[in-house]
């Protein structure tokens, strides 16, 4: 099949989601809305009430399978670096059956990353976003939080399957096709819930949410197309399959993300709404320049010319992505982690989009004379990037879905420091090997050597070097997980989830009907100034200014004070750490106390 | 005569506990590798038939920085059994 058509199915597929979300469902109206919530609640029958339906639980689920991936993930990663340096390295594991090619160690590699690690921690932010902007809950919490379980089931499934005979030559797409479908049977259920969540908010759907989206329609686009391959190798099928991965899935679902940490963690909005929405539409009409490993060998001069040109036109929404957040954070990114790991990675964004650029171009029908370095580009695209978006999210949205900080600042900051020279450290240092080895093993240089009976050592230290300095990305990892952990138990309970809006001359424009919680969580603040337009009235309010809807009666006022219920005071005995939880909680419910939290939290209470 | 208090474990956890600690493990330590200096063809009991593993392993460093990964998946896995039992 040619790319043109592929190409043109997806762009009328995304269409068809666009009108689906802004008609909330449209044309199937309320019967597909209880079908739905139906199939994704009482519909599994027994399995509907394994998880709990809280609100954050899915969330929360995905985020611990998320970043339990991208440990594994990292560390494979890792040996994949430390064996280009040392082959032998890993050899005494064959006398336990573990001696993978390299192509089925690439193949682990590549699932376990992009549909693993990265997926799965992009998602669950997603998950986090869209349950605050929409009312405070996805419109179902505990089969989202059943599939992260059957999700993370499929990852170790390809994880096994890419050490078998089975892997093909599809670079990223090295599994049986049969094996994408099975990502978006899974993945279907989780983009009706976002749309369903999104229909039964009524509020108006925010830019970070389109991309959510968005990205979930291309990943479904992604799988179905990918049975394609069953038919033989197909370059430009691989090739478009590639692109819609990095730019129409993991690309849109980290912006997304993006859009959302930055403007909520510091209380402002966005900096430019026109440049919001140009991403979105250039980031799904575009050919992403991220994933520059893929390559079409022979491509006639028009489609080459053509997909040159979107493949450029794809800096636009990039460009004005790092703009519009670096703008809007501009001057207060030390004042959130989230904030900090988001900001690194869309500025990341920048010179690995060129690089990619330059590859990509000359991979599709040209010469390839990049393709030394893409997989190296890659690798930065998914670890700086994306890696650094999704840990941003962990800093910002995991909290906000378990009720508690994360544990520890300190190890924040250690989380913080060695992803960021990890990164850098094994950018730079790559760079150099695979320009070292390419000059090396070029045909020229190698006779020169060989008449010359020199024998050139190569960059091995340098590669050895490359691969410490990735370590550090795993042990990132490591940490945030620790955080993860101990925060979800011990750590300060969050006393409000709302943004802390701390902007004086912030202004907000609004369109249509909207709720208080909404402008809290796209950054609105006591002093927000909000711009109405469309609708019966306009002008400029002030969220100081709003009053309630309907003023409370005398009587309505006079009853609460007659009802005050008075807490008996109660004596509370000396010997707190000795009681049994249940008996603690009991003596907090008579002090009047919250009961909340764990048996050190009620004594402290009591304590006060 | 003195009462013994109710509580005799307090909950404090002076800064240079810490450092008593570490101390300690640093000491530990010094005292297996004093051993190895002292009894060079005696290796210690138990330690001793640890270490060589490592070298069967292929005597790559490698092995020390896996080794640093499944210690820190052991920790996580420790602090939610901990956790949750703590619970």
């Amino acid at each position: 099949m040619e790319i043109r058509t592929l190409f043109i199915s997806y762009v009328i597929w995304l269409f068809f989601v666009r009108y689906l979300t802004i008609t909330g469902l449209g044309p199937f109206g309320s019967f597909a809305r209880d079908i739905s919530t139906f199939m994704l609640g009482k519909g599994l029958g027994p399995a509907a009430d394994l998880m709990e339906d809280r609100a954050g639980g899915a969330a929360k689920t995905w985020f611990a399978h998320g970043i339990f991936w991208f440990i594994i993930a990292a560390t494979l990663s890792f040996l994949s670096m430390w064996t280009a340096y040392e082959p032998n390295a890993l050899h005494s594991l064959g006398a336990i059956g573990y001696s993978p090619s390299a192509a089925q160690a690439t193949a682990a590699i590549h699932v376990v990353t992009a549909f693993g690690a990265l997926s799965m921690m992009l998602m669950a932010a997603g998950f986090a976003m869209q349950g605050r902007l929409a009312g405070g809950r996805m419109a179902n919490e505990a089969t989202t939080a059943l599939i992260a379980f059957a999700w993370s089931a499929v990852v170790a499934v390809g994880l096994i399957l890419s050490h078998t005979d089975l892997i093909g030559t599809s670079s990223w797409f090295e599994l049986p096709p049969v094996y994408y479908i099975l990502l978006t049977f899974l993945a279907l259920p989780l983009f009706v819930n976002h749309l369903l969540t999104m229909a039964n908010s009524g509020s108006p759907v925010m830019i970070s949410q389109w991309f959510i989206v968005m990205g979930y329609a291309a990943f479904i686009w992604l799988g179905a197309v990918s049975m394609f391959l069953l038919s033989g190798e197909n370059h430009t099928l691989s090739w478009l399959l590639v692109k819609v991965l990095f730019g129409g899935w993991l690309l849109s679902q980290a912006l997304g993300i993006a859009h959302h940490v930055i403007p909520s963690a510091l209380g402002v909005p966005l900096w430019s709404r026109s440049l919001a929405t140009l991403t979105l539409f250039g980031t799904f009409l575009t050919f992403s320049p991220l994933g520059a490993v893929a390559s079409v060998p022979t491509m006639g001069y028009f489609m080459q010319a053509m997909v040159a040109i979107l493949l450029s036109l794809s800096l636009v929404p990039l460009i004005a992505t790092v703009v519009n957040l670096t703008k809007t954070a501009s001057g207060r990114v030390m004042e959130s982690y989230g904030v900090k790991f988001t900001i690194l990675g869309i500025i990341l964004l920048i010179p690995i989009s060129f690089g990619s650029l330059f590859a990509s171009v000359s991979a599709f029908g040209g010469g390839n004379e990049l393709a030394h370095i893409a997989p190296t580009l890659d690798t930065l695209a998914l670890w700086g990037v994306f890696g650094m978006i999704a840990l941003g999210s962990v800093h910002l949205l995991f909290p906000q879905v378990t009720g508690r900080e994360l544990f520890s600042c300190a190890r924040t900051k250690m989380t913080f420091w060695f992803a960021t020279v990890g990164i850098v450290g094994f950018g730079t240092s790559q760079f150099i090997v695979d320009y070292v080895n390419n000059s090396i093993g070029a045909a020229d240089v190698s006779l020169a050597l060989e008449e010359a009976g020199v024998s050139a050592v190569g960059a091995g230290d340098v590669q050895a070097f490359a691969a410490i300095m990735f370590y550090g990305v795993a042990l990132a990892g490591v940490f945030a997980a620790q955080n993860m952990l101990q925060g979800s138990f011990r750590g300060a309970v969050l006393s409000d989830g709302a943004p802390a809006p701390n902007v004086i001359t912030a202004q907000m424009a609004i369109s249509g009907t909207t709720s208080i919680r909404n402008l809290l969580s796209a950054g609105a603040g006591v002093d927000t100034v909000l711009t109405v337009d469309g609708g019966s009235s306009e002008g400029r309010i002030s969220l100081a200014d709003i009053s309630p809807a309907e003023e409370p009666s005398e009587e309505a006022d006079a009853e609460p004070e007659e009802e005050e219920v008075e807490h008996p005071v109660v004596e509370i005995p000396d010997n707190l750490p000795k009681m049994l939880k249940a008996e603690l909680v009991e003596l907090a419910k008579a002090a009047g106390v919250s009961t909340t939290g764990t048996k050190s939290d009620l004594i402290d209470r009591l304590s006060a | 005569m003195s009462e013994l208090p109710e509580m005799t474990q307090g909950r404090e956890e002076p800064t240079a506990s810490t450092a008593v600690w570490t101390l300690s493990l640093v000491g530990a330590f010094a005292f297996m590798i004093l051993y190895g200096v002292l009894y060079p063809n005696h290796p210690f009991p138990g330690l001793g038939d640890i270490l060589p593993l490592f070298s069967e392993l292929g005597s790559s460093v490698v092995w020390f920085f896996i080794a640093g990964i499944i210690l820190g998946l052991s920790m996580l896995l420790a602090m939610l059994v901990g956790e949750s039992i703590a619970e």
